[in-house]
């Protein structure tokens, strides 16, 4: 079992590494969203209370009517307590198009943002911000959407049988919870190996079971298609709840009911729950409905519940997945883990901590490898490529991923396509790191490439203070001082923890064999 | 205290079944392909395959279709993962490729039961 733990971790552990960096920082895609658009950080905080809640839909509900009276449906996500923020969009396909200051449009729908106070928040600038990195770690970005998915699939399964058959060689399973050699070369690598594998063991294969379940109707069909032959849909449809169908328009004008009062019966029936969405279905028509979607940051499972009300009289007319199957419940539970929407704060915290503990579980592993080849008699022809993929994965994609939140406040404001422009700035910093590390896998080239990442993540915040629009550090109580804050001193953490690692790396008198990778 | 080996035999039926690598490389190479081959083709046969007998044994058993075909793609990973660990753990080539026969008429036999039943 020694053998295929070692060949399944070597085959697949560069890859893996990728999707658990950037899967990492997926668990902040709100955070970074945030932070990555300035222009919003100058508004005043949405409280994400019950009462908060009724207030943001009163003000969206105000700001619709200004804007979009006639549209098919609106949708409002209230704020959250990430999201200190309403966003609101409507479709364009009955009635006018984007009113003053409305955001950007997005195929048929048109959206556009409130604070705290009900005022339009500013146009923000274009960009993926979080959801990149929770996108590309399971499509991989540039290939085909089915090819990436598979890949990261194939990876994931590689790392359930690396662990299971890792534990399998284990013989001092226990023992190895408290060996810790340092400052032994090898023999460091790996008890640090053994003691990330074995003491985060349950978050491990959490991550990577919960992780296969996500895409299992892709991978894994066949019970569909035994039960389901003609028709998959009908499965989908029957296992995952869906969102209502748009009501048929009555043609008769109605005034809608006030949304505060349906949102305090959603709160009573959800235990206290918060909202995560508010739809107004035919808004202004007789046949208006309401359907109030929960936040799901307070349970495990990402079950879709919601209820739906008569808008215009405000009577409620059904609710949905309250009490989900066992095995949908399951399910939902798998995936709500991965997408940790759960999580407050310090959880959150541990979640992240635990996906980097699996970053370091892989990294010590490989460079376990690399420093075994180095110390046979006959290096084997594969090291130098290895060595390089090392520092192409430790080393230079944390300084992408830093690249690319440079790019999103020095890229132009009004440049076309500008996503795409940060992503592609991103995959161009790390091809290049990459080339530098095929060219040169030094130690050196660790240092220089661990210290250029660490300066990069932090000075963001310095970036964040000259960047954000002047009047976000005005206010004592807006969005740029809370959250954003939180998420600097966060970034600033990634530099000073590369920062460590560079420095260690220093040439010198120091026990080389302490860091030598 | 004794340093670990990554490679230490604890798994003392790999190394049996590997005895044979001091025979030539080449034989030893044959081996690993097949066996790697089996892990990954036929454990994913054998996997949708169980997947497929438990949903229809599940809807045989009174459950919603909806949720015995949620049931049975939820356990298919740990399967496959099963399936993978003991090809490479089997002792001979022999055995490996007679159980997964054996396992797999069971398999169609039972779902061709439940679904007659059902």
């Amino acid at each position: 079992m020694a053998w295929l733990h070692t060949w399944t971790g070597l085959l697949a552990g560069w890859l893996l590494l990728v999707i658990c960096i950037t899967g990492s920082a997926a668990y902040y895609r709100d955070e970074i969203s945030l932070w990555m658009q300035p222009e919003w950080h100058a508004g005043v905080l949405a409280r994400a209370t019950p009462d908060g809640q009724q207030e943001a839909a009163r003000q969206a509900l105000a700001q619709l009517q200004r804007t979009a009276p006639q549209a098919a449906s609106w949708i409002i996500d209230l704020p959250q307590p990430r999201k200190p923020y309403t966003e609101i969009s409507w479709t364009s396909a009955r009635g006018q198009r984007a009113g003053p200051g409305a955001g950007r449009p997005g195929g048929s729908f048109e959206s556009a943002a409130l604070d705290g106070a009900g005022r339009l928040l500013p146009a923000a600038r274009a960009t993926r911000g979080g959801g990149f990195f929770a996108v590309f770690h399971f499509t991989l970005h540039y290939l085909p959407v089915l090819w990436g998915r598979w890949i990261v699939s194939i990876a994931t399964m590689v790392m359930l049988v690396a662990l299971v058959s890792g534990v399998i060689t284990h013989r001092r399973l226990f023992a190895d919870f408290f060996t810790f050699r340092t400052g032994k070369g090898q023999r460091s690598w790996l008890d640090a190996h053994n003691a990330l594998g074995v003491l985060a063991l349950p978050y491990h294969t959490m991550i990577c079971y919960s992780g296969l379940v996500t895409l299992m109707l892709l991978t894994m069909p066949a019970a569909v298609q035994q039960l389901y032959p003609d028709n998959r849909g009908d499965f989908v449809r029957a296992a995952l709840p869906q969102a209502p169908a748009l009501v048929a328009a009555s043609g008769r004008p109605a005034m809608l009911a006030d949304p505060a009062a349906v949102l305090t019966q959603t709160a009573r029936h959800w235990n206290g729950a918060l909202a995560t969405r508010l739809t107004v279905q035919r808004p202004n028509d007789a046949a208006a409905r309401y359907i109030v979607q929960r936040n799901d940051s307070d349970k495990l499972s990402n079950e879709r519940q919601s209820m739906a009300f008569d808008a215009v009289t405000g009577t409620l007319q059904g609710h949905s997945g309250d009490t989900p199957p066992a095995a949908a419940q399951t399910r939902s539970t798998l995936v709500g883990l991965h997408l940790g929407r759960f999580a407050d704060p310090l959880l959150r915290a541990l979640l992240f901590g635990s996906g980097l503990g699996a970053c370091a579980l892989m990294a010590t592993g490989m460079l376990l490898w690399t420093v075994r080849a180095r110390q046979r008699r006959r290096p084997p022809a594969g090291l130098r490529l290895a060595e390089s993929m090392n520092i192409a994965t430790i080393a230079a994609l944390p300084a992408a991923m830093a690249a690319y939140f440079w790019l999103n406040r020095l890229l132009p404001l009004a440049m076309a396509r500008r996503p795409a422009a940060e992503i592609d700035g991103f995959f161009i910093a790390w091809g290049l790191l990459a080339l530098a590390a095929l060219a040169w896998p030094a130690r050196a080239m660790w240092m220089a490439q661990l210290l250029l990442g660490a300066a990069l993540f932090a000075t963001l915040p310095v970036l964040n203070l000259l960047t954000t629009p002047a009047p976000a550090h005005a206010a004592l109580l807006d969005i740029g001082t809370g959250l954003v804050a939180a998420t600097d001193a966060g970034l600033l953490l990634c530099g000073v923890l590369l920062g460590w690692a560079g420095w260690r790396l220093r040439p010198g008198p120091a026990p080389l064999a302490k860091a030598a990778p | 205290m004794t340093p670990p080996r990554i490679a230490r035999g604890s798994a003392a039926r790999f190394a049996a079944v590997f005895a044979a690598m001091s025979a030539p490389a080449a034989r030893w190479r044959w081996q690993v392909a097949a066996r790697a081959l089996t892990a990954i083709a036929g454990g994913y046969a054998l996997t949708a395959l169980a997947a497929s007998t438990l949903a229809v044994l599940a809807v045989a058993l009174g459950l919603p279709r909806a949720e015995a075909a949620l049931a049975a793609m939820l356990a298919s990973f740990s399967l496959y993962c099963g399936a993978i660990v003991w090809s490479f753990g089997a002792a001979t080539l022999a055995r490996l490729w007679a159980t997964l026969a054996i396992v797999t008429t069971l398999l169609w036999m039972v779902r061709a039961v439940a679904l007659a039943l059902g």
